[in-house]
C-alpha cells in the first residue's frame, strides 16, 4: 500500500508540480516533452540488470488475465502498473506449466505481497514484451528508479523552460542604433486650435437663391461628340484713358483803329480840292500810272463779260433742245405684190404719177439666172408694166402691154396720160393711160348671182371673139427698130415743156400756139443718147381716132397710119482720147419749174385717207429761164461726166443729127457703175450719184476748182444700189444698199455717217422713190429684189422743210470746198517741194517691190517643192496604211452585222415572236418557192427541148414522124441532130 | 499835271457800267473822286479800312507776299481796288446784264 500510495504521490506531485510550473507554455507542450523523456528513458531501460526483474512475453488473453493490455493498462508513455497477485496464483496453478508465467514460478510462489508491478517494454522488434519484478526488492529498486528518473526529467524541463539572466557584454553595436534613432534637436511646436463647437449645432435655416447672380448657378452637359475649337487670343485691347492737358492762353490785340466809329455818323470830310503839295501830286500820277491800265483793264473785261453770272441754265432755252431725240422710223405702209404676175420677177424700173397721188407704175423683169436662156426669156415671158395704186395693194390697176422687157419708166410730168418706157432692145414704147384708170375704178362690183348670170351667158356665147380686158393697155407708140438704140435704155428724162430741141439740137423757145412741147431723153448702153419728140407723132394722130377702139399693133408695122417714131435728135458718148463709146447707165437733166395745183377740193384739216387720190394739174408758168445745154450722165464704168453740146448751126440734111457730146468735166470717183444721179431741187448746182461703194456730191459751180473732184464723198462698207435727193428737205438724201438696208443722209446734222439706218428687207434694194403726196403725209417707195414695191411712211421730222437750210447747205459746201481747196494746195506745194525726194522714195520702193517680188517667187517655188514631197510622202503613207484601211473596213462590217442581228433579236423580243415558230411557218413558203423553181426550171427545159423539137420538126420532118413511132428512134435522131 | 490825273480817271471812268472813281491817300482820305461827297467818303473810308485789313491777311499768311488787287462781288455792284503804298484806286462798276 505504501508503495501504491509512494507512486500515487510521486503523479500527485508531479501534476501539481507541473500546475506550477506552467507560465508561458502550455501544459501540452511540457507533458509532450515528458513524454518523449520518458520514452528515452523506457528504451534505455530495457536491459535494467536489477535482481528480481524478469523479462517476458506475454500474450494478449494473457494480458487481459492479467489486467495489463497495452493501450488500455499501459503504455509506452506509462509502462508499469500493478498486477494483483490472485490473478497470477490463480493462473499458475490453473494453467501450471502451459502458464506463460511458468518460467518464474517459484519466484512467484515465493513472493509476497499482493500486487506485482509490471512494465510494458516498448519494442518495435519484439512486441508483447514486459518487465516483471518478482520480488520485494525488486520492486523497491524499481519504484526508486523511477522516482529518480522523474525527479531529473523535471529538473532538466525546468532548466529547459526558465533560464537566468546574465550580465550584457558589448560588442559595439549600440553606437549604430543610436545613430539611426530619430532625435529631437529643437523644441516641439506648440499648436493651438479653436473650434466653434456650438455652430455646429445649431440648426440650418435655407433660403431661396437666384441661379443667375451665383456662380455656379448652372450646370451644362455638355454631348460627347461636341470638339471644342480653341481660339488663340492673340491680340488685347486696352484702354488707357488720355487726358488733354488743360491750356490757358490770353492774347491781347489792340485795335489800330476804332471799328464801327465810321458807319454811325454822316461823314464831313472836306475833298481837298485842290493839291497844292507838288511831291503828292506827283506820286498820285506816278501811282495811277502805275496801276490804271491794269483797272482799266479789269473794267474793261467786266463791262464785256460777267464772270461771275451762272451760265448753264441759259444754256439750253429752247425746251425740245432738252428732251432726247425721238427715233425716227420708217413705218411700212403698203407692199405692192400680183402673185401671178409678179413671181420671181425683178422690178427693173417704177415711176410715181406726178400727178395723181398713188398711183405708181413699176416694170417687171425676170431674175436672170446664170445658166437661164436670155433670149428664149426674151421672146416669150411676160414683162409686163403695172400699174398699181394704194386703194388695192394685191391687183394691179392696169397692165400695160409691152413686146420686150422695159428697162426704164417715167411718167410725164405735164400729161397725166402718157408714160414712156424704155426697153432692153433699145426701143421706146408710150403708153396712152386716156383715162383707164379711171375706167376700171368706176367698174361696178357685181353680186355674186349677177357674176353668176354673166358667166352662164359668157359659157353661152362661145362663139364670140374674146375681148381684151379694161385692165389691159396695150402701147400706143413703139419706136422703130431701125434708129433705135442698139442696146438696153437705161435711163429716161423728160424735158422741160417751155422749150424744145430743134432738129439741129438746140433749144428752142416754145410758141404759144402750138401743142405742148413733149419732149424726153433716153440714154442707152451703147452710149447714145436721143432726145425723142412725141408731138411729131402725135399731131398726126386722127382726132377722131380714140385709142381704145383702135387695136394697135406695133407702130413700125403701121407705118402707113403714122409716122416712123424714130429719135428726133441723138448724141454720143466717147471717152475723149479713145473715142471709146461710154457705156451710159444713168442721165440727169436741169429741172424746170412746174407747180402743180390741186385739182380736187381737198379739206386738209380734216382727217385725210392715204387712199384718197389727190388730183393735181400742172400750171405752166412763164419763165425767164433759159435751159443750159448741157446734162449729167453716168457710166458703168463709174465715171460721172457733165457733158454740154452745141448743135448744129444749119441742116445737114442727116435723118437724125448726131453730136458728140464735149464733156466740160470728168469724174472718175465711183468703184462700181453709177447706179444714180440725182439732182437737188433745192440747191442747183448739187448732184449726187451713186455707184460702187461710193457716195458723192458734186458741186458744178466749183467743178473746176476742185479738179474734177467730187465735194463730199463718203465710202460704205456695203454696194450701194440707188440714191434720190428729199423732196422736202435741201441736205437730205436716201440711199439704198445691196443688204436691204436703205440710210438717210443729212449732212447739215452729220456729214460723217448716216442719220438713219434701217434695215426693210433681208435681200437687195433696187431702187428709191420718194413721193409727195401732199402737205401732210409722204411716202418712199422701195423696190427690191423679190419684185416688191415696198411703201413706206416717212416720219414727219423728214417731211418739214426749213428754207434757211438752202443756204445753210450752201454755206456748208463752200465751206468744204474751201477745206478742200487748202488741203489740195498745201499738198502741190508739199509735193513741189519734196519732188526729189519723192522721186528717191518711189524709186526706193519699186527697187523695194522689185526684191520682195524675187523673193516671193523663191518663195513659192520652195513651197511647191515642200508640197509635193509632202505629197508625195502622203501618198507612199496612204499605201502602207491601206491594209489597216482595208481591216477597218472589215471590222466595221462585221460591227455593222452584228448590230443587224441584235436589232432584229430585240424586234422578235418586243413582238414577242419566237424564231424557230417563224422558220417553222417558213418552211411551206419555202417549200412552195422550191416547187416552183423546180417547174421553171422544167418548163425551161421543156421549152427548149420543144424548141429543138420544133426546129428539128422543121429541118427534119420525115425524123420527127419516125420519133413519134418510137422512144428509142427519138433518141437516134437527137444523136444525129446532136452529130449535125 | 492835274490834268493828266483827271485824264486818267475819266478815261476809266468811260468804260461801259463804271459808276465811280476814286483815289484815296494812305489814311484813308479821298483825294480824287467822281462821286458825290458822302459816297466818296463812305466808300473811301471803308474800303481803305477793308484794303488794309486784307493786305494785312495777305502779309500774316505770307510775309513775302503782298496785296495788288481786290475784287468785291455784290448782287448790284462790282467794287475794284487798286491799293499802293500811299494811294488807294477804287473803281464801281455795274456788272454786265
Amino acid at each position: 500500500m505504501d508503495k501504491e500510495f509512494k507512486f500515487k504521490s510521486v503523479v500527485t506531485s508531479e501534476q501539481t508540480n507541473s500546475k506550477v510550473k506552467k507560465r508561458k507554455r502550455s501544459e501540452a507542450q511540457i507533458e509532450q516533452w515528458d513524454t518523449i523523456r520518458r520514452q528515452s528513458t523506457t528504451v534505455e531501460d530495457k536491459d535494467i540488470n536489477i535482481e528480481g526483474v524478469v523479462r517476458l512475453t506475454l500474450s494478449v488473453e494473457m494480458q487481459n488475465l492479467l489486467g495489463c493490455v497495452i493501450g488500455q493498462h499501459v503504455s509506452s508513455e506509462m509502462p508499469w502498473t500493478a498486477v494483483k497477485m490472485k490473478q497470477v496464483q490463480e493462473n499458475l496453478i490453473s494453467e501450471n506449466d502451459k502458464s506463460e508465467l511458468f518460467a518464474i514460478k517459484e519466484s512467484l510462489m515465493k513472493f509476497s505481497g499482493t500486487e506485482i508491478l509490471v512494465g510494458y517494454i516498448f519494442c518495435a522488434e519484439k512486441p508483447n514484451q514486459f518487465y516483471i519484478c518478482t520480488t520485494e526488492d525488486a520492486r523497491k529498486s524499481v519504484v526508486q528508479m523511477i522516482v529518480r528518473n522523474r525527479a531529473e526529467r523535471e529538473r532538466r524541463v525546468h532548466n529547459c523552460i526558465y533560464r537566468s539572466s546574465r550580465e550584457w557584454i558589448s560588442l559595439g553595436s549600440e553606437k549604430e542604433i543610436e545613430d539611426s534613432q530619430p532625435k529631437h534637436a529643437r523644441p516641439l511646436f506648440e499648436i493651438q486650435t479653436w473650434i466653434a463647437v456650438d455652430r455646429l449645432k445649431q440648426p440650418v435655416a435655407f433660403q431661396d437663391r437666384d441661379v443667375d447672380d451665383m456662380r455656379d448657378g448652372y450646370v451644362n452637359f455638355d454631348s460627347l461628340h461636341h470638339k471644342y475649337v480653341t481660339v488663340m487670343r492673340k491680340r488685347t485691347d486696352v484702354a488707357i484713358q488720355a487726358v488733354p492737358e488743360e491750356e490757358f492762353s490770353i492774347a491781347q490785340t489792340v485795335l489800330s483803329l476804332p471799328t464801327n466809329m465810321w458807319t454811325q455818323y454822316e461823314f464831313h470830310v472836306e475833298i481837298q480840292k485842290c493839291i497844292e503839295d507838288e511831291d503828292l501830286n506827283r506820286s498820285m500820277k506816278q501811282f495811277l500810272h502805275e496801276k490804271s491800265p491794269q483797272m482799266a483793264d479789269v473794267v474793261r473785261y467786266n463791262s464785256v463779260f460777267d464772270l461771275h453770272r451762272d451760265d448753264y441754265p441759259n444754256l439750253v432755252t429752247a425746251e425740245e433742245d432738252v428732251q432726247a431725240p425721238k427715233k425716227i422710223m420708217y413705218t411700212e405702209y403698203q407692199s405692192f405684190m400680183d402673185v401671178k404676175i409678179c413671181r420671181g420677177k425683178v422690178i427693173s424700173a417704177a415711176a410715181w404719177h406726178p400727178m395723181w397721188t398713188g398711183v405708181v407704175a413699176c416694170s417687171y423683169i425676170d431674175n436672170h439666172q446664170e445658166n437661164d436662156d436670155v433670149s428664149l426669156q426674151d421672146v416669150f415671158s411676160m414683162n409686163p408694166v403695172l400699174i398699181w395704186s394704194f386703194m388695192d395693194t394685191l391687183n394691179p390697176r392696169l397692165v400695160l402691154g409691152s413686146p420686150r422687157k422695159v428697162h426704164a419708166l417715167q411718167f410725164c410730168p405735164y400729161n397725166e396720160n402718157l408714160l414712156v418706157g424704155g426697153c432692153n432692145n433699145g426701143q421706146v414704147v408710150v403708153w396712152d393711160l386716156c383715162d383707164r384708170l379711171k375706167k376700171v375704178e368706176e367698174e361696178v362690183s357685181l353680186s355674186s348671182t349677177k357674176l353668176k348670170y354673166h358667166l352662164a351667158l359668157r359659157d353661152l356665147m362661145g362663139w364670140m371673139r374674146p375681148t381684151a380686158s379694161d385692165r389691159f393697155v396695150s402701147p400706143v407708140l413703139i419706136s422703130s427698130l431701125q434708129f433705135s438704140p442698139i442696146s438696153c435704155i437705161k435711163d429716161i428724162k423728160w424735158l422741160s415743156p417751155y422749150y424744145e430741141i430743134s432738129h439741129l439740137g438746140r433749144y428752142e423757145e416754145h410758141k404759144p400756139n402750138q401743142p405742148t412741147v413733149l419732149q424726153f431723153l433716153t440714154c442707152s448702153e451703147d452710149g447714145s443718147i436721143c432726145v425723142w419728140d412725141l408731138n411729131a407723132q402725135w399731131n398726126r394722130k386722127p382726132p377722131e381716132n380714140k385709142p381704145k377702139k383702135r387695136h394697135y399693133k406695133f407702130i413700125a408695122c403701121e407705118s402707113d397710119v403714122l409716122a416712123i417714131f424714130k429719135p428726133h435728135y441723138k448724141f454720143v458718148a466717147e471717152i475723149p482720147v479713145s473715142k471709146r463709146r461710154m457705156s451710159l447707165s444713168v442721165i440727169a437733166v436741169e429741172a424746170f419749174p412746174l407747180r402743180y395745183m390741186l385739182q380736187t377740193e381737198t379739206d386738209f384739216a380734216g382727217k385725210l385717207s392715204m387712199t384718197e387720190r389727190l388730183y393735181y394739174k400742172p400750171e405752166f408758168q412763164k419763165v425767164k429761164w433759159y435751159p443750159e445745154m448741157k446734162m449729167y450722165v453716168g457710166s458703168m464704168e463709174g465715171q460721172v461726166v457733165q457733158a454740154a453740146w452745141e448743135g448744129y448751126e444749119f441742116n445737114s440734111g442727116e435723118n437724125i443729127h448726131v453730136e458728140a457730146l464735149k464733156f466740160k468735166s470728168w469724174g472718175d470717183e465711183h468703184d462700181g457703175p453709177v447706179s444714180a444721179i440725182s439732182l437737188s431741187l433745192f440747191n442747183k448746182d448739187l448732184i449726187l450719184s451713186v455707184g460702187g461703194y461710193i457716195i458723192a456730191v458734186w458741186r458744178e459751180s466749183i467743178k473746176y476748182l476742185l479738179q474734177d473732184e467730187p465735194v463730199l464723198w463718203r465710202r460704205s462698207c456695203v454696194m450701194l444700189t440707188s440714191g434720190a435727193w428729199s423732196l422736202f428737205c435741201p441736205s437730205m438724201f436716201f440711199i439704198a444698199r445691196v443688204d436691204g438696208v436703205f440710210e438717210v443722209w443729212n449732212f447739215l446734222v452729220r456729214s460723217d455717217k448716216p442719220i438713219l439706218v434701217q434695215s426693210i428687207s433681208g435681200s437687195a434694194l433696187t431702187g428709191i422713190y420718194p413721193s409727195r403726196l401732199g402737205p401732210m403725209q409722204n411716202v418712199i417707195g422701195f423696190t427690191d429684189i423679190g419684185g416688191n414695191f415696198r411703201v413706206f411712211l416717212m416720219p414727219q421730222e423728214h417731211v418739214i422743210s426749213d428754207p434757211r437750210n438752202k443756204e445753210a447747205v450752201d454755206k456748208f459746201f463752200d465751206r468744204e470746198t474751201e477745206h478742200r481747196k487748202f488741203a489740195r494746195e498745201r499738198q502741190d506745194r508739199w509735193m513741189a517741194k519734196n519732188a526729189d525726194a519723192l522721186q528717191a522714195k518711189k524709186e526706193a520702193a519699186q527697187t523695194e517691190m522689185k526684191k520682195r517680188e524675187a523673193e516671193k517667187r523663191a518663195k513659192e517655188r520652195l513651197e511647191k517643192e515642200k508640197r509635193r514631197q509632202e505629197e508625195e510622202e502622203l501618198q507612199r503613207r496612204k499605201e502602207k496604211e491601206s491594209k489597216d484601211y482595208r481591216k477597218e473596213e472589215n471590222v466595221r462590217k462585221h460591227f455593222e452585222s452584228e448590230q443587224e442581228k441584235y436589232l432584229i433579236g430585240v424586234l422578235l423580243e418586243k413582238k414577242k415572236l419566237d424564231e424557230s415558230a417563224l422558220l417553222n411557218k417558213k418552211v411551206p413558203i419555202d417549200q412552195f418557192k422550191e416547187e416552183e423553181r423546180q417547174k421553171r426550171l422544167k418548163q425551161g427545159k421543156m421549152k427548149q427541148k420543144n424548141k429543138l423539137a420544133e426546129r428539128v420538126s422543121t429541118l427534119f420532118p420525115e425524123m420527127v414522124k419516125v420519133s413519134y413511132k418510137s422512144h428509142k428512134m427519138e433518141k437516134v435522131c437527137f444523136c444525129d441532130i446532136d452529130l449535125l | 499835271m492835274a490834268s493828266e490825273v483827271e485824264e486818267t480817271m475819266k478815261r476809266i471812268q468811260s468804260h461801259k457800267g463804271v459808276l465811280g472813281t476814286i483815289v484815296v491817300n494812305s489814311e484813308g482820305i479821298p483825294i480824287k473822286t467822281t462821286m458825290d461827297n458822302t459816297t466818296t467818303v463812305q466808300y473811301a473810308g471803308l474800303i481803305s479800312q477793308l484794303s488794309d485789313k486784307a493786305r494785312s491777311v495777305v502779309r500774316d499768311l505770307d510775309p513775302t507776299n503782298d496785296l495788288t488787287f481786290l475784287r468785291i462781288r455784290s448782287r448790284k455792284h462790282e467794287i475794284m481796288v487798286a491799293p499802293d503804298k500811299e494811294f488807294i484806286l477804287i473803281v464801281i462798276q455795274n456788272p454786265t446784264e
